[in-house]
Formats: structure tokens, sequence, C-alpha cells
């Protein structure tokens, strides 16, 4: 457990809590293609079975 | 309908996961619910009451409008089922997709990008659901088409906008599931004129205080967007 005293590395600028942070996208692009393809796919399922 | 959207909403939080974030880090958490709705219904009650006090000092009669729909349970059903519907569009395309984009095109401290990720997040948010409301309304002339395709763009451009300058995943999703309502529940009220010269006015200053408010209260997720450098793969 790090002590008070102890220099970690921060990580990102300030936030407005004068906490270090960042809202940090750990994925690439691979959890956005699946983001953007696997509702596209159902879609056009569903209407497919809809609208045959 | 709500399948749907729960699933909507299931495949987003899913993905934040996998993103190594959680919803209370993009804006979605007990404290941003209580507050977000509280602010929605204020901007509602706001309405109404500019609304009631146009018509009184008009010299026209002020009461409550007659319920729409065939029975109160059917309409805390419809109600319930556009607040999960606006809940989860709003945590898919604004707290997830809109967040993802500022951060790839580096836009975290840079408002020209960012706003740039927040109009390309609308175009996506709109393709999105232009060729549903095509096939459920009918619509077959390229007129009609565009006007939808616009009408979403914008709609998706104020959210985005709201979203970013709240970071309030329920304030925005409770104002998208309640879009099909009318806002007004006091009679007669000049709808469109008090929307366009109270409700907008209303939304920038809402919007205003409570970012004031929420980051002096120290809200963590104002914290800029930033994508983790993934090295390439051999």
């Amino acid at each position: 457990m790090a002590s008070p005293e102890s220099d970690a590395p921060a990580e990102g600028p300030t936030s407005p809590t004068g906490v270090e942070s960042s809202i940090e996208f750990e994925g690439g692009l691979g959890p956005l293609a699946v983001f953007l393809v696997v509702p596209t796919v159902l879609f056009v399922a569903v209407q497919a079975v809809i609208y045959p | 309908m709500v399948g749907g959207f729960v699933l909507t909403g299931a495949i987003a939080w899913a993905i934040l996961r996998w993103e190594g974030l959680r919803a209370a880090d993009v804006g979605l958490s007990r404290r941003t619910a209580v507050s977000g709705a509280l602010l929605a219904v204020g901007f509602y009650v706001l309405l109404n009451v500019v609304g009631a006090a146009y018509l009184f000092l008009s010299g026209e009669p002020v009461r409550l409008a007659p319920p729409e729909g065939p029975s109160f349970a059917l309409w805390g059903v419809v109600t319930v089922a556009y607040l999960i519907a606006g809940l989860a569009e709003e945590l898919a395309y604004r707290a997830y997709l809109q967040n993802k984009l500022v951060a790839l095109f580096k836009g975290g401290d840079d408002r020209v990008r960012k706003a740039v990720a927040i109009l390309a997040a609308g175009v996506l948010f709109t393709l999105a659901h232009v060729p549903n409301r095509v096939l459920e309304m009918g619509l077959d002339s390229p007129g009609a088409i565009a006007g939808t395709f616009v009408s979403v763009v914008v709609l998706g451009l104020l959210l985005g906008v709201l979203y970013e300058f709240t970071r309030n995943v329920a304030f925005v999703g409770v104002l998208h599931g309640t879009l099909n309502w009318s806002a007004f529940v006091v009679e007669g009220i000049p709808a469109s004129d008090v929307a366009l010269f109270v409700g907008l006015p209303a939304l920038v200053l809402v919007a205003w205080y409570y970012r004031r408010w929420a980051t002096e209260e120290g809200a963590p997720e104002f914290a800029p967007q930033r994508q983790r450098h993934v090295a390439p793969s051999l």
C-alpha cells in the first residue's frame, strides 16, 4: 500500500476535484467496431423477419 | 420495443466494461440519476409555470389538460417504456459512442476536435435511427427521408451538447425518453412559442447551472476523455 509520502506517477491532467484523472478508454477500435456492427446486424435480422 | 432498448443498454454497458470503464465514470450513477431526474422534472415544471403565467396574464383560463391515452395504467407503462428507451440510448450513443469518439479524436482538451467528435456521434446516431423510421413510417420520398435525417441530426446534436456539458446520462436520458410526450399539462399553452423562447434558454441555463454545481461538488465524470495508446499487433 502506498504511503502518503510516496511519489506514485500521476496519470492525466487535474480534474475539477484536484485529483489527477481522466476517462480512459482501454479498448482500441475493437469495442467500437462491435458497438457499431452488432446492433446493425440485429436490426437487419429483425427487419428481415418483419418485412420478409 | 422495450426488449430492444434493454439490449441496446446492455450492449453499451458490456462495451464500457470492455473499455475498462464503469457506468458511473461516464455519468450514470445513483447520484447523477437523482440530480438528472430532478433537473429534467424541474425543466418541465418551469415550462408549465411560465405557460400558465402567460395564460393567466392573457386573461385565459388556467386548467389541467385531460390525460391522453385510454387509461392511466397504460399511460404509466408507456412512460416507463420511454424512460427505459431514453436511458438505454443515451448510455449507448452519448456515454459510450460520443465519449469514445472524443477520446479517439483527441478532443478531451481541444474544443474543435471535441465538436467534430460530437458531430460524428450525432451522424452515427442518425444513421442508426433513420432506417427504422423509414420502415415504420413508410417514408418513400427523398424529401421526407432527408427531412427525417435532418431532424434526427439536430436532436442528436442537442442531446450530445447537453450531455457533454452536464455529463449526466439520466438528465439527457429523461429528456430523450420524454420527447414523445407533450411537455405541457396545462391546457391551451402555446407550445411551440414557449418551447422555443422559454424551453431552449431554460435548457442552456439549467445545463450551465448544473455543470457549475457538479464541478464544485467534485464530480469525477467531468474528467477529459482519453484513448489509451494501443500498440499495433504484428
